[in-house]
């Protein structure tokens, strides 16, 4: 560093500028406009983090629609419970799998459901279309259906069911029910009943002929499985619409 | 009310930094008061390694160098000379003389006299201030030679006209 730059650097250095008397004045007012600058910051940030607490709550009630469709979705069980107590109770009993139709249990199952009418019908009408028979019945069905008819018929009936197990096949039950479809569709419960008297007289008669019908549980259960497949679609489609109107109502509020 | 003191202790000092950098007065101090708010903004960004001085005194020199950029004031020449020799040993310590060494340094260009008052005033080295100019350490060196014979030759005037 050369003479002139030390003499230059020691009187600069040492010199001082009073800065005017407001100048304190115009920084402390900056200051001060920071200040509400960095609370108004926190009061947006506040703001936008409580829109976004909103939106995140919502999305949670959005949710929590989608769990009542799911639900809604219960129906689907309904239908495999119902699935599964025709597996259990409509027939008797399962040989090579199997099922023996038994149509006072049927009865019993079909009463117990909640839109009796309509499903009585069809089953029924599943029944009519979709029971075949295949095998020789067990004794056991042959047992129980001697427990539901009358005493004068029981001699004859016992003799013709021991000699229906030994007899040859039967091509198709269909022919057993004499009851048409559209005749179930307009009948009570009352008539319900009285047909499915009907049509059991009309099978145990025709199982003096042809004793050993059986039904195809597959063929029965998905026939039934594939008519409530159509109710179900339904059903899962106004629950779908139900649920995206609340979403989209919770959402906008 | 603590700023406020540092304030009144620091801010003659710091407004001829700004001063010694930009010669209207009125500029230099707005220049010092913005230096101050950012000081007051990043306090916490002191690290208590050198004096609180030296740390205001180095954002006063960043803010006015950034003063001088927005006015694009401040131009360069790239051309090097010889920055080697040495001035000739004059008394330039006289009062009289020093009196008026602002004024002299005022009517350096604003490249000259901002190296030179880095360089020779602030204790820069090249390479730093070449970093906060956005120059090479070149044009720093040629800089600062020139403007330490241009001071040189305005400082001989002022003398030969003092002695009339």
């Amino acid at each position: 560093m050369g003479e002139l730059d030390k003499q230059i650097k020691e009187n600069l250095e040492a010199r001082k500028i009073s800065p005017s008397a407001g100048s304190w004045d115009k920084l402390s007012s900056q200051l001060e406009n920071q200040d509400k600058k960095k609370v108004n910051y926190k009061w947006f940030i506040g703001i936008a983090a409580s829109f976004v607490a909103g939106i995140l709550i919502a999305s949670l009630f959005g949710n929590g629609g989608e769990a009542e469709i799911k639900v809604v979705n219960t129906p689907q069980s309904d239908a495999s419970n119902f699935k599964t107590v025709n597996q259990e109770n409509i027939f008797s009993k399962e040989v090579e799998g199997e099922l023996v139709y038994d149509s006072k249990q049927l009865k019993e199952i079909v009463g117990e459901l909640p839109e009796s009418k309509p499903k009585v019908s069809e089953v029924v009408s599943t029944e009519k279309s979709n029971i075949k028979v295949r095998n020789i019945p067990s004794k056991s069905s042959i047992a129980q259906h001697k427990k539901t008819l009358s005493p004068q018929n029981e001699n004859v009936e016992n003799k013709a069911l021991l000699a229906i197990r030994d007899s040859g096949k039967v091509e198709n039950a269909t022919e057993v029910l004499d009851v048409s479809p559209k005749e179930l569709a307009q009948v009570n419960e009352q008539e319900v009943d009285a047909l499915l008297e009907k049509a059991r007289r009309n099978v145990r008669l025709r199982q003096f002929n042809n004793p050993y019908a059986r039904v195809s549980s597959k063929e029965l259960l998905e026939s039934i499985e594939v008519e409530n497949k159509d109710s179900f679609k339904e059903k899962i489609f106004l629950a779908l619409e139900s649920g995206f109107q609340h979403v989209k109502s919770s959402v906008i509020k | 009310m603590a700023q406020q003191t540092l304030y009144e202790i620091h801010a003659p000092k710091m407004l001829s930094v700004c001063r010694m950098y930009i010669k209207d007065l009125h500029f230099a101090e707005d220049v010092m008061l913005r230096g101050f708010f950012k000081v007051f903004n990043h306090l916490d960004g002191f690290q208590y390694k050198g004096s609180f001085e030296g740390w205001v005194r180095r954002i006063m020199v960043r803010e006015s160098i950034d003063f001088l950029r927005s006015k694009k004031e401040i131009h360069f020449s790239d051309r090097i000379e010889n920055y080697d020799r040495e001035e000739d040993a004059q008394d330039y310590a006289s009062a009289e003389a020093m009196q008026h060494l602002q004024e002299v340094i005022d009517k350096l260009p604003e490249g000259y006299k901002v190296v030179f008052v880095m360089y020779a005033v602030e204790g820069y080295k090249h390479q730093e201030i070449a970093d906060l100019l956005s120059i090479s350490e070149g044009t720093s060196k040629s800089q600062l030679f020139k403007a330490r014979k241009l001071l040189q030759e305005k400082l001989a005037v002022q003398k030969e006209e003092s002695h009339g």
